[in-house]
């Protein structure tokens, strides 16, 4: 079929619900959206709205019970297990409110894990330039325990970025981080994305942040109630 | 109750994986711990109950006591039962023997005889005799007939001239079947007609005794007793005849109660590791739920209590279930073990009848109780340390950290790119410590299952065979040394006239499928460094044998030619445990018998060398036959070993048989009976062996299950973040495969390396101690690829059960997991 | 390619003359030597049994006519001869005569491996065949994509998830890699579009813009040369035209910078340079027109920055702020300027007391031309192009700029700068 080459994302009807019975709730009741490449889309709404549950949907992480993600075109719960994992490192990067950085590796090799899990060679360059960048040349050997929130969210991001992903994908990036980390860990994504021409989607309950988004998109009970 | 129970109890239950596992380990140490002292017990009462049955019941017996000393003897306080006999003769049969001997009613219990019908004879003519002896003697009559009987009265040590006398029947004896076989029968025959017959001074009775056994004497105790008692009546050494196999089967041996404990212990030492190494697995995910309990205010105390209160709710269900699976398996066990014995003597088949029947009582509330308290402190001892490491843990670094408990390196040097084995090298490191308790812990079965795998696997039957008996079958001379009643049975007497002849060689040779016959001979010597009591023989080994004996020198030097010229002797190593003193180079001044004639000559121990029974039947002082026989001035060749084109021929071994029953006095042992004899005792060894070693297997396997199960809980949220960001299922399945691998290989490297190397040295232990007659090592090749593949699929199941497990929770769901 | 081909059947071949001839040999050798052993069977056979030398021969010599050679159309006779023969010798000797005709066994063994071999190499050289056909076949797809982009056409990329189960990784990558390549152009050719479109946009946007100011002027002007006016009131409008081309002039200002900057006419060009310096120059820029409304400016730099901007584009875009924050506060406020190193980024908070903006309104202060509703009640000044023109600076170097409506009353505007420029 023909794709809308510009909309990078197109969520089409998604649904999707947690429990059963009267205790049932639709976390994502029928939405539809679009999303346009390079663009840098903050997704807004109380807790509870359900737009974490439509981040992971978008991200493959979780599949919904009915609807359709696009990414690029590509029905991405049209694909096995394993194509979807491939798929999803290859093209997208997440980037989550509590850091997930694996503990047991150092923060080098936590930005070079994706690389590897999708057997790409380690350019040393590109990884040291990346460092830099998140600011953190002189800690690439420190384990994430010593590590400051900002210090850990940027190595994510980093490790989100390493792969250059079409898609980034952010779950409240800064929920955990002070006014000053937060504006500076915002800064860095934005301007990674702008600077790679990445699509940057990212969930936040923050006006200063939405501020800085191109587009503003609000969810309120599963549904996109303001765009 | 309690609040610590109810938080232990909701605990064991809230981890209900975890416990399943510890469960399962605490149900099968105390099912191991029921199992063994169970079966052991219950193959000795066994034993016990089919020697009651088959053996006399007295403990010992003096030969030739006279009137005098009797009377004396049965007001010691030490003899609680005693009987008489005196033997009054022989009947004179053509081909059976019949002995007539004076019983009283005590012995006639101590001996477990009876009478069938009728009663025991008191007057002078009475006599009670067997169908067999009637038989014998061509005759008929029941009881108050009457039987003409020649014999032949002891008198002075010999047996007098024939008499005849009309007796009347009394009663009946019962025949066994072998009695008939033999044709060896009893009569007996009252006082009276013994005191008539043989002057009063003459009389030696025979006197049976029992021994006091209040306050449960051990056997070493009792024979001690009656030897005491012997040397305070005059009673030579040579006429006390103590009942061992009776003793040993009613009084406790002393070695029998420290074997149990110390398997008990390892036992123990099995589950403690397991336990503990389950439990300190699983701390580290737990410090933050005792974190939180010690903010809402629980002490120390209470801590310790909660964590000791879950393992000891986990054994309450835990404990009877092992005790009933204990008490189905040992009965199983007991029914294999009584059956597995192929030999079908009379022994194994008691042994069996009194199972079926039921009459001994295996299971007993000691054993249970036993079980259940050993568990309890197993149990007990591998929560000491959890409990305490619970009880430190600090309610601020609990909350906080996330990784409480370990310390890592704020910097460390990595890969500079990752790859899914570099990854599980990270996963690994990360916490050695417990990746190394967990190999070690599997490793130590593994270890101990590939020694005694080694020592199993050497003890081959034909091997064993081989080594106790040279060639197909042996002919020897049928020799006692101290049986007064047989002094013709004495070597130096043989000698005067070997059956073990040139004629009998041809033969032996003769018979079709004989290839060969070896000819050993043997010469008696005594003197120092030997005791007295001990008889040792020179080894007159044929020079077929020269490059065996020369080989198998363990120390010193020595040619068979050298052994040629006489005064030098090979030591078999089995003579250095009587006499740890014995050197190479030592020489030896000793008494050479040869017939009557006796001289001395001096032998110098010019090397020690180890060879099994076959070989020196049990004559250890080794020299070329051509020497023994130059010193030798009759035949003294005592064994023929016989070589067949197979290893067992029945017509072969029915025309040695018929060879040896017709001399009367030589006897004939085959290969076939020794191999059959192996094979049984090392298939019932070897089984109950794996039994127990497979079981504690199965206990160091849980091991791994909850490792990997572990590693995977705690890491759930991990996984689950490498998944957001790419891994694959394969991925993440080859990674779980990939660390269940270390484990595996871990203790496959540890446990084949090292129980392959420690296997050696154990291996020539036994080989010295004569364990099996192990002579060479073999590999056990069959047991390493076993445990290899059995561990490999263990591993290979359980990620591949993991990485299900784990997949059936998305994505997210993991990493919001949060416990 | 054919010569690749031709290559890979030459190298097929010799592999497999190589194989026949060492299997051949290899077989002649075992031939022979079982040959050999019959020879000597024979020989001693005949040794043995002289009487028999004429029978054994013709064994010897006719195998194909013992038991075996039932396809001989030879004699009946013949055939119940030798098989008689052959079982004579068999029985008598205890020779086993499939022995015998073991030549020709072997020959049959050396068929059926010569036959093996072919098959083998045949079925080899078909796989490969069909693989490098597979190969073809994906490279003529490469090449109708690539003249699908010659023609413009950049969307029509096959999926290539139906034969990824056959496709080594390396042809994934090329797919992925021609498709991103696609996208790209893609995106290029939409970004062109859309620059039109804007420009059309802009132009109108301006012609907008400039229609109200140059109506009033015209209007200013026509009264202040109108008759009917006196002389005073003529100068009013005079001065008023004055006003009037000085606020047309700015917006003008303002409308070039933005054309400029929004057509990439203006290329930002970062040098290292003191933030102070760029901070006290934007200051003074508005100095006077906070003098006039007695606004304190207030600094608070804890240490001075170098950092990677363009000095002049980011003193224009601070001025915009600044100025917005005097023009919107009340007499006798205070403004405040706060630089504060990050890790990668500085700071520069600039909080006022002025009316500040609505909730609603945060997301639209950087539209082009947006003016706040309070805002254009206080003053009828400036075109709304300052803030979004601020924003394309500060992004354009990397950075950002955001609102925050304080509590009380008045704004803070956080602008951060990254530190260190960085090519890609």
């Amino acid at each position: 079929m023909k794709t809308d080459i510009s909309k990078i994302l197109v969520v089409e009807d998604l649904v999707k619900c947690y429990g059963t019975g009267e205790n049932m709730v639709r976390a994502v009741d029928h939405t539809s959206l679009e999303i346009e490449r390079g663009k840098f889309t903050a997704i807004v709404g109380r807790s509870g709205s359900g737009k974490s549950t439509l981040l992971h949907l978008i991200g493959g992480l979780d599949r919904p019970d009915a609807g359709k993600v696009r990414i690029e075109g590509k029905d991405i719960f049209a694909l096995k297990d394993e194509r979807l994992a491939e798929f999803r490192r290859k093209k997208i990067g997440f980037v989550f409110q509590d850091y997930n950085l694996i503990p047991s590796l150092n923060v080098w090799e936590n930005i070079v894990l994706p690389l590897g899990l999708d057997n790409r060679k380690v350019r040393r360059q590109d990884v040291e330039e990346v460092l830099v960048k998140i600011g953190l040349a002189d800690k690439a050997e420190a384990m994430p325990n010593v590590l400051s929130g900002g210090q850990k969210q940027r190595t994510a991001i980093a490790r989100a970025l390493i792969t250059r992903p079409a898609l980034i994908l952010a779950d409240e990036p800064t929920g955990n981080l002070d006014s000053q980390t937060e504006l500076e860990v915002i800064s860095l994504m934005k301007s990674c994305v702008t600077d790679f021409g990445q699509t940057l989607v990212m969930i936040t309950h923050d006006e200063m942040i939405a501020q800085m988004a191109d587009r503003v998109i609000e969810i309120t009970d599963g549904k996109v109630v303001n765009d | 109750m309690k609040m610590t129970t109810r938080v232990a109890f909701d605990n064991m239950k809230y981890h209900r994986s975890r416990n399943i596992l510890i469960g399962t380990a605490i149900i099968l140490t105390t099912m191991l711990l029921f199992v063994v002292p169970t079966v052991g017990k219950g193959m000795v009462d066994l034993q016990f109950a089919a020697t009651n049955r088959l053996y006399p019941a007295w403990h010992a017996l003096y030969r030739n006591v006279n009137e005098n000393t009797v009377r004396k003897l049965a007001a010691h306080h030490d003899i609680t039962r005693y009987g008489l006999r005196g033997d009054a003769g022989y009947m004179n049969l053509e081909e059976a023997s019949a002995a007539m001997l004076y019983v009283d009613q005590e012995a006639m219990e101590l001996y477990k005889w009876s009478l069938m019908e009728g009663n025991m004879p008191v007057k002078e003519d009475e006599i009670a005799v067997s169908e067999g002896i009637l038989d014998e003697l061509g005759q008929q009559g029941d009881i108050g007939d009457t039987v003409k009987v020649p014999y032949q009265i002891f008198r002075g040590g010999e047996l007098d001239l024939t008499q005849q006398k009309e007796f009347r029947i009394c009663g009946f004896l019962k025949d066994s079947k072998e009695s008939r076989e033999k044709r060896t029968y009893i009569a007996l025959v009252s006082e009276d007609f013994l005191r008539n017959e043989i002057p009063k001074e003459e009389i030696a009775f025979r006197f049976l005794l029992q021994i006091d056994d209040t306050g449960d004497p051990t056997t070493d105790e009792i024979e001690q007793k009656i030897r005491d008692i012997a040397v305070r009546f005059g009673i030579p050494e040579n006429d006390i005849n103590i009942n061992q196999d009776y003793l040993e089967a009613n009084y406790v041996d002393p070695v029998f109660i420290p074997a149990i404990i110390v398997i008990m212990a390892v036992i123990m030492l099995a589950g403690v590791i397991t336990i503990y190494s389950i439990y300190y697995v699983s701390m580290n995910h737990r410090i933050q739920e005792f974190g939180r309990m010690k903010a809402i205010g629980a002490t120390k105390r209470q801590i310790r209590q909660i964590v000791l209160r879950e393992g000891m709710c986990i054994a309450a269900f835990a404990v009877p279930a092992g005790l009933l699976a204990g008490t189905l398996v040992s009965g199983v066990v007991l029914k294999i073990f009584a059956t597995a014995s192929e030999t079908n003597n009379g022994y194994v088949k008691m042994i069996k009848e009194i199972l079926e029947a039921g009459e001994i009582n295996i299971y007993s509330w000691w054993e249970y109780l036993l079980a259940a308290a050993v568990t309890v402190c197993t149990v007990y001892f591998s929560l000491v340390r959890p409990m305490h490491v619970a009880a430190k843990v600090s309610e601020v670094e609990a909350m906080r950290m996330q990784d409480a408990g370990r310390k890592s390196k704020s910097r460390r040097k990595g890969y500079e790119y990752l790859t899914i084995g570099r990854l599980v090298c990270r996963n690994l490191a990360e916490d050695k410590k417990k990746s190394v308790i967990t190999v070690l812990a599997m490793a130590a079965t593994g270890v101990f299952l590939m020694i005694v795998a080694t020592v199993l696997s050497c003890a081959d039957p034909r091997e064993s065979a081989d080594g106790s008996v040279l060639g197909q079958y042996e002919i020897f001379s049928d020799i006692e040394e101290n049986n007064k009643e047989h002094p013709e049975r004495k070597w130096s007497e043989v000698q005067k006239d070997n059956p073990l002849n040139e004629a009998l060689m041809k033969q032996v040779e003769a018979i079709p499928g004989v290839e060969g016959v070896d000819v050993f001979s043997s010469l008696h010597v005594s003197g120092e460094p030997f005791m007295e009591e001990d008889m040792n023989f020179l080894n007159g080994v044929p020079e077929k044998y020269a490059g065996e004996l020369e080989k198998n020198i363990v120390k010193g030097k020595v040619t068979y030619e050298e052994l040629k010229s006489g005064d030098k002797v090979i030591a078999d190593r089995a003579l250095l445990f009587h006499y740890p003193d014995l050197d190479v180079g030592d020489r030896l001044k000793l008494t050479v018998h040869d017939g009557d004639r006796t001289f001395e000559k001096e032998f110098e121990i010019a090397a020690i060398g180890q060879y099994g029974s076959g070989l020196t039947n049990y004559e250890y002082l080794i020299m070329a036959k051509e020497a023994v026989d130059q010193m030798s001035e009759y035949n003294s060749s005592k064994f023929f070993h016989v070589f067949a084109d197979k290893d067992y021929d029945s017509k072969l071994h029915e025309a040695l048989k018929e060879i040896a029953d017709a001399s009367g006095r030589i006897e004939l042992r085959t290969w076939k009976e020794d191999y059959e004899l192996w094979k049984s005792s090392q298939a019932v060894i070897g089984a109950a062996c794996y039994i127990f070693l497979g079981i504690l297997a199965v206990i160091s396997v849980l091991n791994l299950v909850n490792t990997m199960i572990n590693s995977v809980r705690v890491r759930k949220k991990e996984l689950g973040m490498i998944q957001a960001i790419g891994m694959s299922d394969s991925q993440l399945m080859k990674m779980l495969q990939l660390e269940g691998l270390f484990y595996t290989m871990g203790t496959l490297f540890i446990s084949v390396g090292l129980g392959s190397l420690a296997g050696y040295p154990v291996f020539l232990y036994a080989k010295n101690q004569g364990l099996f007659e192990i002579s060479a090592y073999h590999y056990p090749v069959k047991v390493a690829v076993i445990v290899a593949a059995t561990l490999l699929l263990v591993q290979l199941l359980l990620a591949a059960g993991i990485s299900r497990s784990v997949r059936k929770d998305s994505i997210i769901e993991r990493i919001r997991f949060s416990d | 390619m054919e010569r690749e081909r031709n290559k890979k059947i030459r190298k097929y071949f010799a592999g497999y003359l190589v194989f026949l001839i060492l299997f051949s040999f290899f077989m002649y050798i075992l031939a022979g030597y079982e040959t050999e052993i019959n020879r000597q069977r024979i020989l001693l056979l005949m040794t043995e049994h002289p009487e028999l030398e004429a029978e054994i021969i013709a064994a010897w010599e006719r195998p194909g006519r013992l038991p075996f050679g039932r396809n001989e159309a030879g004699s009946r006779k013949e055939l119940l001869e030798s098989s008689r023969m052959a079982e004579l010798i068999e029985e008598k000797y205890g020779y086993d005569i499939g022995h015998l005709i073991s030549e020709r066994t072997w020959l049959g063994f050396w068929g059926a491996g010569v036959c093996i071999g072919t098959v083998w190499a045949v079925i080899l050289g078909c796989l490969e065949q069909k693989r490098s056909a597979g190969d073809r076949d994906k490279l003529r797809k490469v090449y109708e994509c690539l003249g699908q982009f010659r023609e413009g056409k950049f969307e029509g990329i096959p999926e290539s998830e139906s034969d990824t189960e056959d496709c080594p990784e390396e042809w994934m990558k090329i797919w992925e890699s021609l498709r991103e390549l696609g996208v790209y152009f893609e995106g290029l050719k939409e970004r062109l579009k859309e620059e039109e479109n804007s420009t059309k946009a802009l132009i109108t946007d301006i012609s907008h813009q400039l229609k109200t100011p140059l109506a009033s002027l015209r209007m200013c002007h026509e009264l202040a040369v109108g008759e009917q006016q006196t002389e005073e009131e003529r100068k009013e409008f005079r001065e008023q035209e004055e006003k009037e081309i000085e606020k047309l002039e700015s917006l003008l200002k303002e409308l070039v910078n933005l054309s400029r900057l929004e057509t990439h006419m203006i290329q930002l060009k970062p040098g290292t340079g003191s933030i102070k310096k760029t901070i006290t120059a934007a200051v003074s820029q508005i100095y006077m027109k906070a003098k006039e409304k007695d606004i304190r400016l207030q600094a608070d730099i804890a240490e001075d920055q170098e950092i990677c901007h363009d000095a002049r584009w980011t003193e224009e875009a601070l001025v915009n702020v600044f100025d917005n924050a005097v023009k919107y506060s009340g007499e006798h406020t205070v403004v405040t300027v706060r630089v504060k190193p990050l890790v990668t980024y500085v700071m520069i908070e600039i909080e006022d007391e002025g009316i500040g903006i609505g909730k609603d309104e945060l997301q639209k202060i950087y539209q082009r031309f947006y003016r706040g509703k309070d805002a254009s009640k206080m003053s009828e000044e400036g075109a709304g192009v300052g803030l979004y023109l601020t924003r394309m600076i500060l992004e354009r170097q990397g950075g950002s700029i955001s609102a925050k409506q304080k509590r009380g009353n008045g704004t803070v505007f956080r602008i951060t700068l990254p530190r260190a420029q960085f090519s890609h």
